[in-house]
């Protein structure tokens, strides 16, 4: 089962980082940064198929498939900005976690913009 | 590529802390230190490489 493995590698990752962090607080750094890079490469494996079917049969709905692409980069940017930022907060450093947090939603905010605008217009244009 | 690849990190930790033991044991504070840099070196360039991959899988998925 796959939730299964991916469970047991982070009890694992989470095992050996504090088994580290006595010694040499940098190695319990990499250790939980590669486990996590290693449950989101598998984690991601898994959710890719049923993301594209689900944008297919958006397109066959005739709903515009570009809405639906942002929405899969806002997760995108959401995933990886999660990542780092809980890696900062980890190793006792919640400025940098909370400027890479801010710098994530800053970019899924410019990913909107578009969308914003034509709802604008399409909000001046009922009006008038 | 998955769990053997945490275990080397935690062992190049572990190994590069046990050496360091020794060698300041032992009277040698530079190559102590010198030893853990070495160490932390190879541990970072595995780590760059897995998040390098990480990020690229991302970005090709999410289309970014």
């Amino acid at each position: 089962m796959e939730l299964i493995k991916i469970l047991v590698i982070c009890l694992l990752t989470a095992f050996l980082a504090v088994l580290l962090k006595q010694q040499k607080s940098e190695y319990a750094l990499a250790v939980s940064l590669a486990g996590g890079a290693i449950v989101l490469l598998l984690v991601l494996k898994n959710i890719f198929v049923p993301l594209l079917r689900l944008r297919d049969a958006l397109t066959e709905a005739g709903i515009r498939a570009d809405a639906f692409g942002v929405a899969l980069k806002a997760l995108g940017i959401g995933y990886i900005t999660g990542f780092i930022a809980d890696a900062c907060r980890d190793n006792g450093q919640a400025a940098l976690a909370a400027k890479a947090e801010f710098a994530g939603k800053c970019a899924v905010f410019l990913l909107a913009i578009p969308y914003l605008l034509a709802i604008l217009d399409l909000a001046v244009g009922l009006i008038r | 590529m998955d769990v053997d690849f945490i275990f080397r990190i935690a062992a190049v930790g572990i190994i590069v802390t046990v050496l360091n033991q020794l060698l300041v044991r032992s009277g040698r504070e530079e190559q102590a230190m010198l030893t853990t840099l070495a160490g932390l070196v190879v541990v970072l360039l595995m780590v760059v490489n897995a998040i390098a991959e990480l990020f690229t899988t991302v970005k090709n998925l999410f289309g970014l």
